[in-house]
Parts: structure tokens; C-alpha cells; sequence
């Protein structure tokens, strides 16, 4: 290797010239011949000069020597960084000398002449037409005048011999000229073509590279090409692609059954059995998610296939691949801000029903259960168990008023928060980040008290006319709501009968605390007590039932009846739940233990927990509140027959609960 | 939202246990309306945009900003005071760069260097249009407070 690279520079002046640009590569040729005449013409000299010596003509062997140095000479300029010109200038002229005095005296048996042939072909070749062409022609008239003016040189004149080798110098000449024109002309052309072509390259290289889409070439075992888009690598997350099998890469992202799909999709473009727009309708990359590898990222890519035949008969997979997580995740934005609008549309269409005043008692009561939350939440010495449970009766009242209001939507988001508030529950320690997901929910369910309360004024500034309702009014109005909805959900019917609302109790008692804890019997009642209309008609009752309302003083308290004609109590399933539970029953005071059961949260002898009822909040919250202001409950039932929950406040009751 | 304010809970144990050298427990978050009178006397504002916009906030009554100080300055002070200023504002620019490392690799977000607002009972002004605000109470070894307190909106539709 060492003796080739040497030899290689040595040929070629130790200049280095890019391969594949041909001006370049001409002038190696030019530097290869020139060295190679120098080396030839050097020893070629140097052997002419020791002969001469031996022959005793010291004349012929100075000039022999003399030439060889300055060929020399020629040698050394070329590896320095003067011109091309000059050293070929030397060499040229040192071998017109040369072959000059070879002329003139004629050699051995008159051979001198047949260097003279020789010339034109260097001296245009190295020197370039223009040069060359000059010398040739003073080098043509000397041996015009040698030849043919006799005396002039030490040879014989004759005129044959003079004419004969004129015309081959000429002839040679006239080659010479001809190939080098057509030559230049030739380099000329294809200067221009590939100047055009690396235009041409440039541009596509230029396209290719800043394309958003990546172009690749896939053969038809799906290895992806060399020639690809620098994008490709970015889109992918992954360097090198080439080589790779483009199925591999998608390995992470489809499933084995996607995969085989898609291989089958691949034969069918390169064997193009279907038209391009059907091809196209059954891609299966028209839009899939893709893995990045090393990172948790997903992308979401679409590519196209179409078969590419090249000259040769191969036939490739010419793909683009597109990023679309953007305008995927645009998309999503707009979906779901569209989803928002709609809710809110619909929020609108369902506050628009309900009557103002209801509805601005709802959004108070909204807000005094929020700040039982937060009071929960803030109250450091409970601990989240506790708290959870407080929790959840607020969201289940608010639940159960939502549901009055036919607030579907929001009913529907509360339902949720109480199954996620029961998931957190059933975790024995509720962590930090279980308590931080919680109170940001609420926050969501406040935003949308927020959207209504923003709704409500909306309404209001349209609706001034219709005057205030009186409480006793809005209670049986919620209250006719809540049956009208429930029994409607349920499949069962209803009627409110108001036996007696005295109007000093409304005015003296909580009246949230009352509506609340009403809706919840009168819920309670329906979904519990109440039977299906045809099963009412088998046991010979009406197919309406009756839930009947009663408030009037009894001595200290406030008595309040709230009643049903239903079933009255199932004891049995009630033991039977208790029993499932664990919890213990003695026989003596059974009965009182399971009335105990029904009023103790998460107890309920419904399988699933619906909208309506089913996670045992209700009763206890009525319990709750009622011990809470002081009151008590009292239950009697007959089974068959109906069943009726007596709750006893006592007076002054507003008192109390505002002290509280 | 979760994603976006555990990494600041994490870096406020953290740096608080391995600068101050004080255990600090999470209490339970709750929710806060925006202008509640508060007993701050220092909070540090760290400003979020990107993937979420909104602020982080984090503050401290005087005793607890007058015992980091004594921790990282080993010096005694009695007010609040330019030391005092310094010390805290440090202390909270570990802890945004902290949470910062977390977040802005997972997710598309800008996290503000933190500005330092000084001065008792003083209100801060968020940047969103919420009226409430996500409270994280934390007490420390020695029992003193430190609130963060988050108001934080989603900029996508996910």
C-alpha cells in the first residue's frame, strides 16, 4: 500500500483531485503524462548523454544532460503551486529542443525526424490549443526549413523525403487539433450537463430535506432504502434507518394482527391488484398511533405507499409519512370544545326549564354543601376517612337535587365523583395524592356551579316578570319535581299529598336543611316503598302510589310525616344485607337494630348503585342532619302496607342550627 | 392537573428536608376562594405556561422565613429583611428548579423564575379567571406552615 500511494503521488505531483468531477480528472491525465514524459524523457536523456560521452561527442552529451536537468527542472516546479503552464512551458519546449536538435542532425540512420511526430500531441495536449498549436507551428517550419532548404541542415536534401514528412507532420498536427477540439467541445458539453444535473440534484436533494413529509423508498422486503428524508429519523425517533425493516420499527406500535394486515397491504401495492384510490381507502396506515421509541411519546403518523418499477425491473415501496400529532391534537381541542359548547347548550336548555327561584335556591344549597366540604377538608383533626363520608352525603345531596332539576349532565358528573370519592374510600389509607385528585374534582364540580350561576343571571336579566315564589310553594314544587323525575326513571307512579305545612314551621325551620332532608324520604320512598304499578294492582292497591307530607307543632317540637302506601319495610332483606355486612343482630332487639342498619351509611339493599339510589347514602344523611339540629326520627311500618318516617325538630330550631 | 403540581409538592419536601435540613409533612389540599384573607408574610410566585397556564405560589409566614434564613445564612435574624428576602427566594428557585426538571422534560411547559412578594397579609393577584384556588397545606418538623397554592388551567382539550 505504502509503495502504491507513493508511486501514485509521485505520478501525480502529489495533487489530489475529486474523482468525479471531470475537469478535474482531465487534469490528472495531464499531470500523469507530463510526469511520466519527464521520467521517460529523463532516463531516456541521461542514457542518450552517457552514450554520447562513450562516443567521445561531449557536445551531444552536454546537451544531453543539460535537457535532462531542466526536464528536472519541469519535475520539481510541478509539485510546487506554480502553474500548470509552466512546468508542461519547460518540459514542452526543453523537448522541442530536444527533438529540434534530433531533426537537424538526422539521427541514427536519419530516425531524427520521427521524434518531430511526437511533438504536436505533446505540445497541444499539454500546452492546450492555443500554445500548443504556436509551437507546433515554429516547430513545423524549422523542420519545413531542415528538410527542405538543402544546405541548411548537416543532411542530404531529398525532395521526396522532405515532402513525405511534411505532410505526416502535418497530418498528426491536423489529428491532433481535431481531437483536442473535439474534445474541448465534448468537456464543454458535459460541463453543462452535469452543472444542469447538480442543479437538478440539488433542487430535489433541497425538497427532499425540507419536506414536512418524509419520503422513503422501501424494497420489496420492506427494508427501508439509503436515499430518505432527514426528517424520517425525527419522525421516528430513531438514527440510521437504513437497512432497517420499516415493520420493525412500527413492532412497538401495532399489534401482531395490525402487523400481518399490513404486510398483506404491502403485497398488494407491489403486485398493484387493486387501483391506487381503492389502495388508498384500505391503507392501513392512514392514520395510527406510533410509539417513539425510548420515550413514553405517542405520535400520531399517517403514511402512503405507491409501487415505484425502477429501470432495472425492481420494483420499490415509494412511501410518505406525515406527522399529524398536531393537527390530531388540534382536533381534539375543537371536539372537545365543541363537546363544552354543547353541554353548556344543553345546561342552558335544562336551567331555562326551572323556575329562577328554585334554581337560585339550588345553587345556595350548592354552595352551603361546598362549604361543608371544604370545611371538611380543612378541619385537620379528622382524619380522611371521616372526612370522605362527609364528603360524599354533601355530593349526594347535591346529586339529589340535580336530579330534581333534571340537570342530567351535571347529575351524571356528580354520579361520577361519588364513585371516585367510593374508590378512594375503599383504599384503607387515602394517600396525599388521593386527597389532591378529590379536591380537584370538586374544583370542576364548582366550576360548573360557577357556569350556572352564570346561566341563572342570564335568565334572570331575560325573566324580571315572574314575582317570588313563597317557600311553601318552592318545597312542594321540588318536591312534585323529584317524583315527577324518579317515578318516570323508575317506571312507577306517584302522587304528592300535602296534608298540612304550617306555615310558622317553614318560616322557623332550616328550610334547606328540611327540603334536603324531604327530597330524600320522598326519594327514598319511591324507590324503596312504592311498588310497580302492576304489582300494585295485584296486591288490589291503585297503580299510584301515595307519598304524603305532613307538618304541623306537637307540643316542643316540630313533628314532620313523611309516608308512603308501598310495601312498608322488608325486614328480611334488611337482615339478610345486615348479615352479608357482618354486623352482629340480637334476637330480643332485632327489630330495632335492622331500623338501626337502614339509617348507617353505605347500607342499602339495592345491588346497584344507579343515579337514584343504591349506595346507601340517603337515610344517613337524613340521620346526620336531623341529629345535627337536634332532632329525632322516629319509623313505623307495616309491611303490605306502607311506611311512614316521623321526624321531631324542636322549636326554635333556627336558633340552634345557626349556632351550630 | 395532578402532573403538573406533584412535582412541586415533591421538590418542596425535598428541598426543605436537604436545605433546611426540616421534615415536612402534606396535609390534605382543599379548595380557597381567591380573595381570603391570608396570614402570609413572603410568597414566592413561580409562573407556568405552556401545556398549563397559571401560577404556583408558595408561602410562609415570618417565623418560618426567619428560620430558613438562620439555616442557610447561619445568621440570627429578627425582621424581615433584605438576608431574609434573599434566603427564601433562594430557597423557593431550588425548589421551582427542582419541579422544573420534572416537568418540562414530560410535558410542553415554561416555568417562570420565581419573583418574591414580601410584606404582611399581602394578596396575590393570579392570572386566571378563577375565583378559587387549589391549597396544599404543609407543616414542618419544628411546626411552622408553608402553604402552595395552585391556580392552574389546562390548555388543551385533554
Amino acid at each position: 500500500m505504502g509503495l502504491a500511494s507513493f508511486f501514485r503521488n509521485l505520478i501525480t505531483s502529489g495533487k489530489n483531485f475529486e474523482d468525479n468531477d471531470p475537469e478535474k480528472m482531465e487534469m490528472t491525465i495531464r499531470y500523469v503524462l507530463l510526469n511520466s514524459m519527464i521520467f521517460v524523457g529523463c532516463i531516456l536523456l541521461v542514457l542518450f548523454g552517457i552514450q554520447s560521452f562513450r562516443a567521445q561527442v561531449y557536445l551531444q552529451g552536454i546537451i544531453d544532460f543539460s535537457m535532462a536537468a531542466i526536464t528536472l527542472v519541469g519535475f520539481v516546479l510541478l509539485r510546487t503551486s506554480a502553474s500548470f503552464l509552466w512546468a508542461s512551458g519547460l518540459t514542452v519546449i526543453s523537448f522541442m529542443g530536444l527533438c529540434g536538435f534530433l531533426v537537424y542532425t538526422g539521427g541514427v540512420q536519419n530516425s531524427g525526424v520521427l521524434w518531430a511526430y511526437a511533438f504536436p500531441l505533446l505540445s497541444i495536449f499539454l500546452l492546450g490549443i492555443r500554445f500548443g498549436s504556436i509551437l507546433t507551428s515554429i516547430f513545423g517550419l524549422f523542420l519545413g526549413a531542415v528538410v527542405l532548404i538543402p544546405g541548411f541542415s548537416p543532411q542530404t536534401y531529398e525532395r521526396a523525403f522532405a515532402f513525405r514528412s511534411i505532410g505526416v507532420y502535418l497530418l498528426v498536427t491536423l489529428c491532433t487539433v481535431v481531437y483536442e477540439v473535439t474534445k474541448m467541445h465534448k468537456d464543454k458539453r458535459l460541463l453543462q450537463l452535469t452543472a444542469s444535473l447538480r442543479a437538478e440534484r440539488d433542487q430535489i436533494a433541497a425538497m427532499k430535506d425540507n419536506l414536512q413529509e418524509a419520503l422513503f423508498l422501501l424494497d420489496p422486503a420492506g427494508i427501508i432504502q439509503d436515499q430518505y428524508s432527514p426528517i424520517l429519523e425525527t419522525m421516528l425517533g430513531k438514527t440510521n434507518l437504513t437497512g432497517t425493516a420499516f415493520l420493525d420499527l412500527l413492532s412497538g406500535s401495532l399489534t401482531s394482527k395490525e402487523r400481518d394486515l399490513l404486510k398483506d397491504f404491502f403485497t398488494m401495492v407491489i403486485e398493484q391488484r387493486f387501483d391506487p384510490a381503492m389502495l388508498e381507502e384500505i391503507n392501513p396506515l392512514k392514520e395510527f398511533t406510533y410509539l417513539v421509541p425510548g420515550v413514553s411519546k405517542e405520535k400520531t403518523l399517517s403514511a402512503t405507499c405507491s409501487r415505484l418499477q425502477r429501470e432495472e425491473g425492481r420494483v420499490f415501496l415509494l412511501c410518505t409519512l406525515r406527522d399529524l400529532t398536531r393537527e390530531v391534537e388540534l382536533r381534539k381541542q375543537i371536539e372537545e370544545e365543541e363537546r363544552k359548547r354543547q353541554q353548556e347548550m344543553r345546561a342552558l336548555f335544562e336551567v331555562v326549564h326551572v323556575e329562577p327561584r328554585i334554581f337560585e335556591d339550588f345553587i345556595q344549597e350548592l354552595d352551603s354543601q361546598f362549604t361543608t366540604i371544604n370545611t371538611a377538608l380543612k378541619d385537620t383533626n379528622q382524619d380522611n376517612q371521616n372526612i370522605l363520608v362527609t364528603i360524599y352525603q354533601s355530593v349526594h345531596a347535591i346529586k339529589a337535587n340535580a336530579v330534581i332539576l333534571g340537570l342530567s349532565d351535571f347529575s351524571e358528573k356528580l354520579h361520577q365523583l361519588e364513585g371516585e370519592i367510593k374508590r378512594i374510600q375503599d383504599k384503607r389509607l387515602p394517600d396525599f395524592q388521593d386527597m389532591l385528585h378529590l379536591t380537584l374534582e370538586i374544583e370542576k364540580i364548582y366550576r360548573e356551579r360557577d357556569t350556572f350561576q352564570e346561566l341563572l343571571e342570564r335568565i334572570r336579566s331575560f325573566s324580571k316578570s315572574s314575582g317570588q315564589l313563597q317557600e311553601e310553594q318552592v318545597l312542594i314544587q321540588t318536591l312534585e319535581r323529584t317524583i315527577e323525575r324518579l317515578s318516570r326513571d323508575l317506571g312507577k307512579h306517584a302522587n304528592l299529598s300535602v296534608k298540612k305545612l304550617d306555615s310558622v314551621a317553614l318560616s322557623q325551620l332550616d328550610f334547606r336543611l328540611l327540603k334536603e332532608v324531604l327530597v330524600q324520604l320522598v326519594r327514598n320512598a319511591l324507590v324503596h316503598g312504592i311498588e310497580s304499578p302492576e304489582e300494585r294492582q295485584q296486591k288490589g292497591k291503585p297503580p299510584a302510589g301515595t307519598i304524603f307530607l305532613h307538618l304541623e307543632q306537637q307540643g316542643s317540637h316540630w313533628c314532620c310525616i313523611v309516608g308512603d302506601d308501598g310495601k312498608g319495610l322488608c325486614f328480611d332483606r334488611i337482615r339478610e344485607r345486615a348479615q352479608h355486612l357482618g354486623i352482629s343482630l340480637s334476637p330480643e332487639k332485632e327489630r330495632q337494630q335492622l331500623l338501626q342498619c337502614i339509617f348507617s351509611p353505605g347500607f342499602s339493599t339495592q345491588d346497584d348503585a344507579d343515579l337514584h339510589g343504591g349506595r346507601g347514602v340517603g337515610l344517613s344523611l337524613v340521620r346526620d342532619r336531623i341529629q345535627k339540629a337536634g332532632g329525632t326520627i322516629k319509623v313505623s311500618t307495616d309491611e303490605g302496607r306502607g311506611c311512614k318516617f316521623y321526624l321531631y325538630l324542636p322549636l326554635q330550631q333556627k336558633d340552634s342550627m345557626a349556632a351550630g | 392537573m395532578e402532573k403538573y403540581i406533584k412535582p412541586f409538592v415533591d421538590a418542596s419536601v425535598g428541598v426543605f428536608s436537604s436545605m433546611v435540613g426540616l421534615s415536612v409533612t402534606v396535609g390534605r389540599p382543599y379548595l380557597c376562594e381567591i380573595n381570603s384573607p391570608h396570614e402570609w408574610d413572603i410568597s414566592g410566585v413561580i409562573g407556568l405556561t405552556g401545556q398549563a397556564r397559571g401560577a404556583v405560589v408558595l408561602s410562609m409566614k415570618k417565623d418560618l422565613a426567619l428560620s430558613i434564613t438562620t439555616a442557610l445564612t447561619e445568621k440570627a435574624q429578627q425582621e424581615i429583611n433584605e438576608d431574609v428576602v434573599d434566603a427564601v427566594g433562594e430557597l423557593i428557585n431550588i425548589i421551582a428548579g427542582n419541579a422544573k426538571k420534572g416537568l418540562e422534560s414530560d410535558f410542553k411547559l415554561v416555568i417562570s423564575l420565581p419573583t418574591i412578594v414580601e410584606g404582611p397579609k399581602h394578596r396575590i393577584a393570579w392570572p386566571l379567571e378563577q375565583t378559587r384556588i387549589i391549597c396544599i397545606p404543609f407543616t414542618t418538623g419544628d411546626g411552622n406552615e408553608f402553604w402552595l397554592s395552585v391556580a392552574l388551567e389546562s390548555q388543551q382539550g385533554a
